[in-house]
């Protein structure tokens, strides 16, 4: 049968310690910091960005691990802003239908179901 | 035994690539040693193994499900832009679903024999695109860490202390200190929505919180795999479905109505919903 402490232990280990203490009782930041305006949506543009300036000298070597592999974002192909001729086309054709609202990928039951949860 | 002594948990699971490498750099970075050679399954009856193979299978399906859980949960918090704590424990919490999946087939298969997988699933949560995002992921985030993962560490904390066979000790230990932080990471974004967002949170969590206690009670309700939980089975991490129902049942009264209504959240019938009769419906 349940243990008499499992309770408390879960209430302080998971609730208190959750919801009621302050991120610097658990060593965290000692103030909230100010409200950050989000930066805005970049608009939409098909001026091609300037060429980057060449890198001045060779990168320093970065451990393999902490190594960003570049070649895995996008194997196949630059990066966006290489594609502003497609843009140019697609704004030349007549507006297309509205998107239809799609569901996210979800499991295929038609239940919600998680570990530990059913809903009805 | 120290973190040196990690060994691949389900060797039969990977990929057979180079990937195999970096899986066990993330799995050892959070690795509890786990003594397998101690395993008293051996002393077993073979209807007592076959009855602990069903459950830690069945464990194991449900850690995996619990990865995709997390990582649609992590859809919604980012689409209501949680903060970034939030965001990397969430999907940690993933990580970490992937590490207890494979601690349970290693269970299940101590104990049947059968190099098994868990079979492919996906985990649903409710989505309406018409809602606030904040107020999804709220809710979200209260049905799957707040009740769900509560609930978990609180029945794998008893059911750890009847346990006495040293590797499911282990495993349930390992599993249960990650499961503290997953759970906590509900009641922290919950906290924080309410600090930070509209009126409509409150309204939005009251909304969810019966919901996902049947939620959950559901699960609890449901048959178990066939087999006599004998007082040997119990040493080996399984209690009956009847004492899962006091569990849940303390749960609600002791540990979740407190807690949501110390952030002023209203919580109805819960108590008497779940309370002694519903306990005792066994």
């Amino acid at each position: 049968m349940m243990h008499r402490g499992v309770s408390s232990t879960i209430w302080r280990t998971v609730v208190m310690a959750g919801a009621m203490l302050s991120a610097q009782a658990c060593g965290g930041s000692a103030n909230k910091p100010a409200p950050v305006t989000p930066a805005p949506a970049p608009e939409a543009t098909t001026e091609k960005p300037a060429d980057p300036a060449p890198p001045a000298a060779e990168p320093a070597a970065v451990p393999v691990e902490a190594a960003e592999p570049a070649a895995a974002a996008n194997p196949c192909g630059g990066p966006e802003a290489d594609k502003p001729a497609l843009d140019v086309q697609a704004s030349d054709k007549p507006a297309a239908k509205p998107a239809k609202k799609k569901k996210r990928p979800r499991g295929s039951g038609d239940k919600p179901v998680g570990r530990g949860f059913v809903l009805a | 035994m120290d973190a040196d002594d990690y060994e691949p948990t389900s060797p039969w699971w990977l990929s057979g690539t180079p990937l195999e490498a970096e899986h066990h750099r993330l799995m050892r970075r959070r690795s509890v040693p786990i003594p397998w050679a101690a395993s008293t399954a051996a002393t077993l009856q073979p209807a007592e193994r076959a009855r602990l193979a069903g459950t830690w299978m069945r464990r194991a399906e449900a850690e995996y499900l619990a990865v995709s859980t997390f990582s649609v949960l992590a859809i919604d918090l980012t689409a209501a832009r949680a903060p970034a704590d939030v965001l990397s424990l969430c999907l940690r919490a993933g990580i970490d679903e992937v590490r207890h999946a494979e601690l349970c087939v290693r269970m299940a298969e101590i104990y049947s024999g059968d190099k098994q997988l868990p079979p492919p699933s996906m985990s649903s949560l409710p989505d309406d695109p018409d809602r606030p995002k904040l107020h999804q992921a709220l809710a979200n985030t209260m049905l799957v860490s707040c009740v769900s993962e509560t609930y978990a560490t609180t029945v794998l904390t008893a059911t750890r202390d009847l346990t006495t066979d040293p590797t499911a000790h282990a495993v349930l230990t390992a599993i249960y200190s990650d499961e503290v932080m997953h759970a906590r990471l509900g009641w922290s974004y919950l906290r924080y929505a309410i600090d930070t967002g509209d009126g409509g949170v409150i309204d939005a969590a009251a909304q969810m919180l019966p919901r996902a206690l049947r939620g959950v009670a559901n699960v609890v309700e449901r048959e178990r795999p066939v087999g006599e939980v004998t007082p040997a089975v119990r040493t080996h991490g399984l209690m009956t479905p009847a004492e899962e129902r006091v569990i849940f049942s303390t749960c609600v009264r002791e540990v979740l109505v407190p807690g949501f209504e110390a952030l002023g959240i209203p919580v109805g019938t819960a108590i008497d919903d779940y309370g002694d009769a519903w306990a005792r419906a066994a």
